[in-house]
């Protein structure tokens, strides 16, 4: 009678045990997809590291630029679905969404395509050519 | 959004449109903002657009501060210009070299806009789309030949200018942000800010006269007859006619050949009437210039006309002045 009390004691025990285990299993798991954390990245072109690049995030005036090396960190904790906009003039402009596991991102950006010509506007009078008679 | 974009694109024309259509907007705010703003810096456009646009109810104001920010921030650099000039000149029979030349120099423009604020024209209309779309306002960089009164069009061959399209309430509007900026300095010829509002979605028929786009349904004029010789035979605008006018009606080429005694009339609509002291022609007979009034003048409801009768022969750049303001020149030359 006693050993068994105590068998479905230790069975009891271990399922309260096995049970808090699995809550904490769960617990972190919504916590991984909750909590802000701290991202940080790359950015190059095809030639190297790209310095100078924007890096916001979309909707709001936080944001940060990249290092010589192309890295950055950006300012402000992010959470799982916030969008990062990279940005350099010259180049595509590209749109990361943070997924649950986001904390590095590395890019590539694409370069565009722009011939620069430009006529400055004047306000000196047209003056004719004219022949020397 | 892309394909709805793309649909607008096919379908671009439309009732005229131009700045009045927004006359119960105050750009105000728009104004301020960009003020607020200015030298910030370029390394980081979606925050630049975010900061210029936040606060701002619809997109006309959104797209005013954007491009107000870009004429009082941006200098034209008119080194640069000379220097790509001189290249696309020294390349224009060797396509390879030219698109390396272009490549290159690409770059060189890109990295002085960012780190100067300086830039060419292409400069000022990529800068502006590229914070419009930020925005999620449609923009296009308008490609073509600009004629000021320092270019022989004559030699005109290949596009030297870029300015803007922009998509606001289902229309398709025109605007310069490089001449709105400002011009160079008649003394030193070196840039000078001088925002000219008349830029800011500018009536298409005014913008027709002095830029011709490479793909001419950004005219934006619905059965136009100008096309690019057209275009080369319009008269010599300056940016105060479009400070100044709403229209541009006559006389409507550049060259004139008429008798003594004819009469050499002008029809302009202006934007607010003026007196017929405000009204001055300057004649340059290529050795003086000799400032005359009118013969005759009246403005009806904003339309203004002028007449002046050459009363010796002649070759003759004629300038209208109105407040002032350089308008236009045409040349005339009067026999007997």
């Amino acid at each position: 009678m006693k050993t068994t009390s105590i068998t479905t004691s230790a069975i009891k025990t271990l399922g309260v045990f096995i049970l808090f285990m699995c809550m904490g299993c769960l617990t972190n798991t919504l916590q991984a997809q909750t909590t802000e954390r701290t991202v940080t990245g790359k950015v190059s072109a095809a030639d190297g590291p790209l310095e100078n690049v924007g890096i916001s995030l979309k909707g709001s005036t936080e944001g940060t630029v990249t290092d010589k090396n192309g890295a950055f960190t950006f300012p402000k904790k992010l959470s799982t679905g916030d969008v990062l906009v990279i940005s350099y003039l010259g180049f595509k402009t590209q749109e990361i969404k943070l997924k649950d596991d986001t904390s590095f991102i590395e890019v590539t950006l694409e370069e565009e395509y722009v011939t620069f010509t430009g006529a400055p506007n004047s306000e000196k009078p047209y003056k004719s050519k004219r022949s020397k008679e | 959004m892309k394909i709805f974009y793309c649909f607008t694109l096919l379908f671009i024309f439309q009732a005229q449109a131009q700045k009045s259509d927004f006359a119960h907007i105050d750009f105000k705010k728009a104004d301020s903002l960009a003020l607020v703003y200015k030298n910030e810096r370029l390394t980081n456009i979606p925050q630049l657009t975010e900061k210029l646009t936040a606060n701002l109810d619809t997109d006309v104001e959104r797209f005013r501060a954007l491009y107000k920010w870009v004429c009082i921030n941006i200098a034209n650099d008119y080194g640069l210009y000379a220097r790509n000039m001189g290249k696309r000149h020294q390349f224009k029979n060797n396509p390879e070299k030219l698109t390396k030349w272009n490549q290159k120099f690409k770059h060189i423009a890109i990295q002085q806009l960012i780190k100067k604020h300086r830039t060419i024209c292409t400069g000022y209309s990529y800068l502006l789309q590229q914070l419009a779309q930020q925005a999620q306002i449609p923009c296009e960089i308008v490609n073509g030949y600009a004629r000021t009164s320092t270019i022989d069009v004559d030699k005109l061959t290949a596009p030297n200018h870029s300015w803007n399209a922009v998509y606001l309430n289902e229309k398709w509007y025109l605007c310069d942000p490089t001449w709105a900026a400002g011009i160079p300095n008649p003394a030193t010829n070196y840039f000078m800010f001088k925002y000219n509002d008349g830029f800011f979605l500018a009536e298409p028929e005014l913008m027709a006269i002095n830029h011709y786009p490479e793909d001419p349904r950004w005219l934006l004029l619905e059965n136009t007859t100008t096309n690019f010789n057209t275009f080369l035979k319009t008269p010599q605008l300056y940016g105060s006619a479009y400070s100044n006018l709403a229209l541009y009606c006559s006389p409507e080429k550049m060259r004139y050949d008429i008798k003594k005694n004819e009469h050499f009339s002008y029809s302009l609509q202006l934007l607010d009437s003026v007196t017929v002291d405000k009204v001055t022609l300057a004649i340059d007979n290529g050795s003086s210039t000799f400032e005359v009034a009118p013969e005759s003048f009246s403005v009806h409801r904003n339309t203004l006309h002028i007449d002046y009768i050459f009363k010796h022969r002649g070759f003759y750049d004629v300038h209208l002045y109105i407040n002032d303001a350089l308008i236009s020149t045409h040349t005339v030359k009067v026999v007997n």
